[in-house]
């Protein structure tokens, strides 16, 4: 069977709907701290794809980092089991309530950055610099900053 | 990075801009200048630029764009920035365009009565006429709806806006924002961007205690800003961004991108689709009078702030 982009995401998506009801208190810590580590190295390669753009990292720097862009991209979602919301664990946790309220909109948005990461391994493979710089820019608008903007919050402190 | 309103302590709930791109190397537009007829396509982009949507409208909600905005607390009570569409009725259908500068320029609205600062007018007051003129040419063409605007719920005396004269006499400085000589043509449009259209210092400085800006720290940070969230300190100095390029401050108003591979959220996210709008020229503009700001330590939070005494 072959799964499409937003097949995969919603088989992420499913399994997590599993997991969430046998989280313990501190299995959920440890996903929260995991989960900001797994986005610090997003970051990481976000920053290794626009540092090629800006002439400053290799061609094979920047296919590294957009591969595992590709792969993270998948597993977001499953990231975030209910539960692990700012309220369920106030100035630990900076994932906005309206993740689960608004859940439709949360898969879609890490289906479009699965997307954009998908055509950016393209454009790193065929294209200038400067097309990857521009690729990152929607990229990280859309995909990261369209789900940070809704859905992340500051923590105090 | 760009706030809003006057009062402090705002917690916004949806506190957050190319084939336009180009033309908003505008009119040179750092003083006031003769106004042409207005330019919808030209207003396009300042209205992105001014992230009219990130009060204007109900995301969360996911009422009808620019038909009245989320509440948005304050210490002075809540406030809800009302619809601006084209409806004659709940809109600014009826408005004419000199009553639509008058507001911007003076804070007064249709019937001359004083606008809250929440708007915020202090800032858009230093806009040129022209483009003033082309937002207005822009707000006719937004699709009408016919959503009632909220009345705000003012905390005593607050509600009665006759007072207000006071605040604005202390704070209110009426534009258009001249040009600072001796200072490059590309400095001068960045500061009108920023101060003016995009309105930076209203989200990014701290406020005194009657709602005013605290001119001393501008740029210093907001720890109450929209949302609550802390609007971040954009000064240069070492807490603030100091250490960050030109190039890399251009970057964050393109696409939100931080220098650490971080892409913002919050309202700053909605302010960066404004941003993105403009010109690269323009961001560029920005970023050069940004990294000006003189360095100033980052406001300290309200609870910092009390046991300091």
């Amino acid at each position: 069977m072959k799964f499409g982009n937003w097949g995969k995401v919603a088989v992420v998506a499913l399994g997590v709907a599993a997991l969430s009801s046998t989280v313990s208190a501190q299995d959920k810590e440890t996903l929260v701290k995991n989960r900001v580590d797994f986005m610090k190295a997003a970051a990481a390669d976000n920053k290794a794809i626009g540092d090629y753009a800006k002439g400053m990292a290799t061609k094979e720097q920047a296919t590294k980092a957009i591969n595992d862009l590709v792969e993270r991209s998948t597993k977001i979602v499953a990231l975030f089991p209910a539960g692990t919301s700012s309220a369920d664990m106030p100035g630990k946790s900076n994932a906005k309530p309206d993740i689960w309220t608004d859940h439709a909109k949360f898969v879609g948005i890490a289906a479009a950055l699965h997307d954009a990461a998908v055509k950016e391994a393209e454009v790193i493979k065929t294209g200038t610099p400067e097309e990857v710089g521009t690729a990152q820019a929607a990229l990280g608008r859309t995909g990261c900053g369209g789900c940070h903007g809704p859905f992340r919050e500051k923590l105090p402190g | 990075m760009m706030t809003r309103r006057s009062f402090p302590a705002l917690k916004l709930s949806a506190t957050s801009l190319g084939a336009l791109v180009g033309v908003l190397c505008l009119a040179g537009a750092t003083a006031a200048h003769a106004a042409g007829p207005g330019n919808a396509a030209r207003g396009a982009v300042i209205f992105a630029a001014g992230d009219c949507v990130g009060c204007h409208t109900d995301l969360k909600a996911k009422t009808a764009p620019l038909s009245g905005g989320a509440p948005m607390p304050t210490d002075f009570g809540v406030f809800y920035a009302p619809n601006i569409t084209s409806d004659k009725v709940h809109g600014l259908g009826a408005w004419t365009e000199a009553e639509f500068k008058r507001a911007m320029r003076e804070g007064k609205g249709k019937g001359g009565e004083f606008l809250y600062p929440v708007f915020p007018y202090p800032a858009f007051s230093g806009m040129s006429d022209q483009d003033i003129s082309d937002l207005w040419a822009f707000m006719k063409t937004v699709p009408a709806s016919n959503r009632a605007s909220k009345a705000h719920e003012t905390k005593f005396p607050f509600g009665m806006r006759p007072l207000l004269i006071g605040w604005r006499v202390m704070f209110f400085h009426k534009g258009p924002l001249a040009p600072v000589a001796g200072k490059s043509a590309e400095w001068n449009r960045g500061r009108y961007l920023a101060e003016a259209v995009a309105h930076c210092g209203e989200c990014h400085s701290p406020r005194n205690k009657l709602g005013g800006i605290d001119e001393k720290n501008a740029y210093a940070g907001n720890p109450a800003g929209p949302d609550n969230q802390n609007a971040p300190n954009i000064t240069q100095h070492k807490d603030g961004i100091g250490s960050w390029s030109v190039g890399e401050i251009e970057e964050i108003l393109n696409s939100g991108g931080k220098p650490d591979g971080d892409y913002i959220g919050g309202g700053m996210g909605l302010v960066v689709e404004g941003t993105a709008k403009l010109s690269a020229a323009d961001r560029k503009a920005i970023a050069v009078y940004v990294k000006s700001l003189e360095a100033r330590a980052s406001t300290p939070k309200p609870a910092a702030a009390a046991k300091k005494g």
